[in-house]
C-alpha cells in the first residue's frame, strides 16, 4: 500500500514544478549526467523510495542523487549496497536552492565517483526476480541453485509495505544475451519476472525514479510468490524441485522472448494482498399508484437509497472482510425511511471449510414465483413487497466442503422483526399492523438464537439441497385484535405473532437440455398443525429466439399450500406463468413477466420487471404490479369480516395497490 | 492423469505417423494430427490467472467495456474448469460464472448474482448465445478440446508472412451455432491466428483474429488481443488479455460453489 502511495506521491511531485521543503539523503554527486543515471538505475530496484536526480544549479554544479530522508529503511538498504557516505540535505521548495548542508562527512564522493563514464546502461537496467521470500534461508537456497547457471545471482532485501521480502535477483542484465541465457537455461524460471528501472532524463528537470513509478517502463511477468514464494507469516518452506526440463519447442524466437520483457509489470501490490476498496451506489425511485386506495393516499411516491460496500481481502484472499450499509429515504412513508447493515462480515477460508461470521445475507432456493425454502434472513417488506429484499442477519456460519457436498451449519444470533409500511406508506393495508405490540412464542423474544443446517450438492445434471431450520418464524401470524367501544367491536388492529417453528426444506433442480425442472418443498410445524407446501415447475429456454440474439424463457410453476384458505393469500392452489427475455445486448437488457393465477378465487396477480444499463454507470429498472378480478371490500372491521367470510377474496386487501416503479441507480 | 492422457495422444499420434508411413495421410487425418499437436503443445500449464478487458463495439463505433478476472484450472481428462469474475461495469460487479467444460455434452455452469446472494445453475445448452452481449459466443470462449470437432486439412498457406495450415473443423455438438470453422494455424508454434465462423445457413458469420502472441513459461503461447468481427451485424468485440500468470497454485477448491460466492 505504501509503495503505491509513494508512486502516487512521486507522480504528483513530478508534475509539480517545485518540491516542498524536505530533508533528503544525498548519495552521490556526479558531473556527468550518464554516471548519475547509471548509479540511479543500479540502486533503485533495491529501494522502496524514489531516487531523485537533482540537476545542476547555482548552488550545486553536479548531478545529485537524492532520496527522501523520511524513509527509515533507506539508510540500511544503502549500506547493504555499499554506499556509506550519505549526507543530509534540506531542499526548500525549488530543488535549485539547497540552502543547508549538514553531516557532510562524505564530500569526497562528490567528485570521486566521477572519474570516468561507466559503460553503457543507457539509462535502463533489468534484474530477473526469480523468487520473493519472507524467509531469507529460502532465498539463499534458491540463490545457490541458480548460481550453477548464472554468473550474477544475488539476494537483496526489499522493504515492501512494511514487510521484508528477500528477492533473488539475476543480473543486472544490461544486454539481451543475459536475458536470452535465462530463457534458454535448464532451470525452470517460469516464475521469473523482470524488475527493470529506466531513467528518463532531460537537463534541468528533476527526475524521479520509483520502483514501477510513472517514469519507468517496468516489465516482466509471473511474480514468483504464488509458485515458490512464502506467504505472509509462513515459516521456512521447502522449495519445490526446480529442474523441469525445458521444452524443446517454442524457444527459437528470441525476439518474442525478449519482447515479453517489455510488457507491463504486474503491480508490485500483488506481492502483498492487502487491497481494501469502497464502492457505492445511489438510487432514485419513483412509484406511481393507479388509485388513491382505501385510505385515500398519495399516488406519487418518491424515494432515494444509498448503498456502499467496503471489501478487503488479505492472506492471499483467504480472509475477507465486507461491510455493506444501506439507507432508504422515502418522502411519504416514515416506516420505509430506514437504515440497515446488509453485511458486516468476516469470512475465513481454510482448506476444507469456510467460517463466515457477522451480519450476512443467505439465499436458498430455485423457483421463480416464490421462495419457500429461503428462510435465513428476514424479508425487507418495506423495501419491496416482492420478498426479494432481505435484512442482514447476525450469524456464525461454518461451511464444510466435502466430496459429498457442501454442508452448512448456521448459528443465527438474534431475530429481526418484519417491518410493514406505515399509515402513509404503500402498499397500504386496510388494517393497521401494530409492530410495536409484536408478540413472541419464545420467552427470549427477539434475542433467541436460532439454528439451521443445509446440505447442497451437484450430482450431474441434478442440483439438490436439503435444509432444516429451527427457530423463530420469519413470517408472523397476524392476529386480529378488536377495539371495543361500549363492548362492541368498532375497529381492528393486527398484532404480529412470531411462533417458534421447525421447517424442513427440499430444493431441487434438474436439467434436461433446454429444460430446467424445479422443485421447492417445505414441511413446517409450530404454526398450528404441521403442514406442507410446495412449488414445482419448469423453465424452458429458447436460445436465439426467433433468429435473434436474445434468449426467451418460458416459466410455469404450480404453488401449493396444505393449509388452503387458512394459509397465506398467495400460493395455496395457484399457477404461475411467466416469460423471461434476455436481450443479450451490450446494455444487458432483461425483462420478466409473471402472472399468478389463484385457481380458487380466480384473482390474477401480474408482475413485470425490466432493467437495462444506460452507459457504464447507470441502470434503469422498471417494475409494475397489478391485481385483477378481485372483490372490493370496505376498510376496517367490516372489511375484515368480509375478507374472512369470502375465501375468494385473498388479494382483496391489495385491490387498489397497482403500481409502476421506476428506479435509476447511479454507481459512484 | 496427465501421463495417461499424454500416452493416449502419443499412441494416436504414433498411429497417425505409422499410418502416414504406410499409406498417404488423408486430409482428415492430417487435420486431426494438427489439432492434436496444437493441443499437446498447450498442456501442462496446470492453472492460469489473467485479467481481461472486453471492448464491445457496435456498427456505429460506440464502445462499451467490461473488465473480468479469469481463473482456469487444467483438467487433463476432461474440459477445463474456469471461474470468471466481473469487475465492471458497476452494475454487474462481483457477478461470477463458474464453468466446468466437458469434452462431450453440455458444460456445467453456475452464475452467482451478488445482489441476491444467489447461486443459480444455468441451462448451458446455451452454447451459441452471446457472452455478456459480446460477439463471442459461450462456445468460442469455452475450453477448446480436440474431441469437440471433426477436422479436415484444407491447404498450406502463407498468412501474414507465416507458414500456416488451414484446417476446417466441424462442431460435434448439434447445439453449436456453427456448421464449420476455418482455422489458420501457424506451422512453427501451432497457434490459432485466425478463425472464420460459418453459421447454420453456411454463410460467413464472424472472423476471429488473435494478435500479439507472447510465450509464457517457455512453452505456452497466448495472444495479447483477440478481435471478433461479426460480418452480419457489423459489431465487433476485442478481448485484451493482461497479466497472464501460470501455475499459480490453484486447485479444485478454487472452483466450487463456495469460491464462486466469495469471489468479488
Amino acid at each position: 500500500m505504501r509503495l503505491v502511495m509513494v508512486c502516487v506521491a512521486v507522480y504528483a511531485t513530478f508534475n509539480a514544478p517545485n518540491l516542498a521543503a524536505a530533508n533528503y539523503w544525498s548519495i552521490g554527486s556526479y558531473s556527468d549526467q550518464r554516471n548519475a543515471l547509471n548509479e540511479a538505475a543500479r540502486i533503485q530496484p533495491v529501494l522502496s523510495s524514489a531516487v531523485i536526480i537533482q540537476p545542476p544549479s547555482s548552488a550545486n554544479t553536479n548531478y545529485r542523487l537524492l532520496i527522501a530522508a523520511d524513509d527509515p529503511s533507506v539508510k540500511p538498504s544503502l549500506e547493504r549496497l555499499g554506499i556509506k557516505g550519505v549526507w543530509s540535505v534540506t531542499v526548500n521548495g525549488d530543488l535549485e536552492q539547497v540552502f543547508r548542508t549538514t553531516n557532510d562527512t562524505a564530500t569526497g564522493t562528490e567528485t570521486q565517483a566521477d572519474s570516468a563514464v561507466k559503460p553503457g546502461i543507457n539509462g535502463s537496467t533489468s534484474w530477473g526476480v526469480a523468487g520473493s521470500f519472507d524467509d531469507q534461508e529460502n532465498a539463499v537456497q534458491l540463490e545457490a541453485q541458480l548460481a550453477d547457471h548464472f554468473e550474477q545471482v544475488s539476494v537483496k532485501e526489499f522493504l515492501i509495505d512494511g514487510r521484508t521480502l528477500y528477492r533473488v535477483l539475476v543480473g543486472p542484465m544490461n544486454d539481451p544475451t543475459t536475458a536470452r541465457k535465462m530463457q534458454l537455461s535448464e532451470v525452470d524460471l517460469s516464475a521469473l519476472w523482470i524488475l527493470r528501472t529506466e531513467v528518463q532524463f532531460t537537463a534541468l528537470t528533476s527526475v524521479h525514479i520509483a520502483p514501477n513509478g510513472p517514469n519507468m517502463v517496468p516489465d516482466g511477468r509471473n511474480i514468483a510468490l504464488p509458485t515458490i514464494g512464502d506467504t505472509a507469516g509462513a515459516g521456512t518452506r521447502a522449495l519445490p524441485a526446480n529442474s523441469r526440463a525445458l521444452p524443446t519447442s517454442g524457444i527459437k524466437n528470441d525476439e518474442y522472448n525478449l519482447a515479453r520483457l517489455a510488457i507491463k509489470d504486474p503491480p508490485l501490490i500483488t506481492e502483498n494482498k492487502s487491497n481494501g476498496r469502497w464502492s457505492s451506489e445511489v438510487g432514485f425511485e419513483s412509484r406511481v399508484f393507479r388509485d388513491p386506495g382505501l385510505l385515500n393516499l398519495e399516488r406519487h411516491h418518491a424515494a432515494m437509497s444509498f448503498q456502499a460496500e467496503y471489501y478487503q481481502t488479505w492472506n492471499d484472499g483467504d480472509d475477507i472482510f465486507a461491510f455493506v450499509p444501506f439507507a432508504r429515504i422515502d418522502a411519504q412513508d416514515d416506516e420505509r425511511t430506514h437504515f440497515d447493515i446488509r453485511e458486516l462480515t468476516w469470512v475465513h477460508v481454510a482448506d476444507n471449510f469456510e467460517l463466515r461470521s457477522g451480519i450476512r445475507k443467505v439465499f436458498w432456493g430455485v423457483t421463480e414465483s416464490r421462495h419457500l425454502v429461503d428462510i435465513i434472513n428476514q424479508t425487507d417488506t418495506v423495501e419491496n413487497p416482492d420478498g426479494e429484499e432481505k435484512l442482514g442477519q447476525p450469524m456464525i456460519n461454518l461451511s464444510l466442503l466435502r466430496d459429498w457436498g457442501v454442508f452448512d451449519l448456521y448459528w443465527l444470533i438474534g431475530f429481526r422483526e418484519r417491518k410493514f409500511s406505515g399509515p402513509e406508506g404503500r402498499p397500504a393495508y386496510p388494517f393497521e399492523i401494530s409492530t410495536d405490540q409484536s408478540e413472541y412464542e419464545s420467552s427470549a423474544e427477539a434475542r433467541r438464537s436460532d439454528f439451521a443446517v443445509r446440505w447442497v450438492q451437484s450430482i450431474g445434471e441434478l442440483e439438490l439441497g436439503i435444509s432444516h431450520f429451527s427457530g423463530t418464524s420469519r413470517e408472523p401470524r397476524l392476529v386480529p385484535q378488536f377495539i371495543l367501544e361500549n363492548n362492541l367491536p368498532t375497529s381492528v388492529i393486527l398484532i404480529p405473532f412470531y411462533d417458534v417453528i421447525e421447517q424442513t426444506g427440499l430444493d431441487a433442480q434438474f436439467f434436461l437440455g433446454d429444460w430446467a425442472f424445479k422443485l421447492e418443498a417445505i414441511s413446517r410445524s409450530g404454526q398450528g398443525n404441521r403442514y406442507a407446501a410446495a412449488t414445482a415447475g419448469f423453465e424452458k429456454t429458447f436460445v436465439g429466439f426467433a433468429g435473434g440474439r436474445g434468449n426467451l424463457g418460458v416459466i410455469a410453476e404450480y404453488l401449493f399450500d396444505e393449509r388452503g384458505a387458512e394459509g397465506p393469500a398467495v400460493g395455496q392452489d395457484d399457477i404461475a406463468l411467466g416469460l423471461r427475455y434476455a436481450f443479450n445486448n451490450a446494455a444487458n437488457t432483461t425483462a420478466l413477466l409473471v402472472a399468478l393465477i389463484d385457481r380458487a378465487s380466480h384473482e390474477y396477480f401480474t408482475t413485470f420487471e425490466a432493467s437495462s444499463r444506460l452507459g457504464e454507470r447507470l441502470k434503469l429498472t422498471v417494475e409494475a404490479s397489478a391485481i385483477n378480478n378481485t372483490r372490493n371490500i370496505p376498510r376496517g372491521f367490516l372489511g375484515l369480516l368480509e375478507v374472512q367470510a369470502d375465501p375468494n377474496a385473498d388479494l382483496a386487501f391489495l385491490q387498489d395497490e397497482d403500481f409502476i416503479k421506476f428506479e435509476l441507480i447511479w454507481y459512484l | 492423469m496427465m501421463k495417461r492422457r499424454w500416452t493416449r495422444h502419443f499412441f494416436s499420434v504414433l498411429g497417425l505417423v505409422l499410418a502416414g508411413a504406410a499409406i498417404a495421410e488423408s486430409a482428415e487425418e492430417k487435420g486431426l494430427a494438427i489439432a492434436i499437436e496444437a493441443d499437446l503443445r498447450d498442456q501442462g500449464w496446470i492453472d492460469s490467472q489473467v485479467q481481461m478487458e472486453m471492448v464491445l463495439r457496435n456498427a456505429k463505433g460506440n464502445e462499451s467495456r467490461r473488465r473480468v478476472r479469469l481463473k482456469t484450472l487444467e483438467v487433463s481428462d476432461d474440459g477445463d474448469k474456469s471461474l470468471t469474475i466481473f469487475d465492471t461495469p458497476a452494475d454487474i460487479k462481483g457477478t461470477g460464472l463458474l464453468s466446468f467444460s466437458h469434452k462431450q455434452g453440455d458444460d456445467d455452469q453456475w452464475l452467482y448474482l451478488p445482489a441476491l446472494k444467489r447461486v443459480k445453475r444455468i441451462a448451458s445448452r446455451n452454447k451459441s448465445g452471446p457472452f455478456v452481449g459480446s460477439e463471442f459466443a459461450f462456445e468460442d470462449l469455452s475450453s477448446q478440446e480436440v474431441e469437440k470437432y471433426t477436422y479436415r486439412w484444407l491447404r498450406d498457406e502463407t498468412f501474414e508472412g507465416q507458414a500456416t495450415f488451414v484446417i476446417e473443423r466441424r462442431p460435434v455438438d448439434k447445439n453449436s451455432g456453427y456448421t464449420r470453422q476455418e482455422v489458420w494455424v501457424d506451422q512453427e508454434h501451432y497457434r490459432l491466428l485466425k478463425v472464420d465462423y460459418y453459421d447454420r445457413k453456411q454463410s460467413l458469420l464472424k472472423t476471429l483474429r488473435s494478435i500479439g502472441y507472447t510465450q509464457y513459461m517457455n512453452k505456452y503461447w497466448r495472444p495479447a488481443k483477440m478481435v471478433m468481427l461479426n460480418h452480419q451485424n457489423g459489431k465487433s468485440t476485442d478481448l485484451l488479455w493482461n497479466e497472464y500468470r501460470f501455475s499459480t497454485g490453484l486447485t479444485e477448491k478454487d472452483f466450487t460453489r463456495n469460491s464462486l460466492q466469495r469471489a468479488r
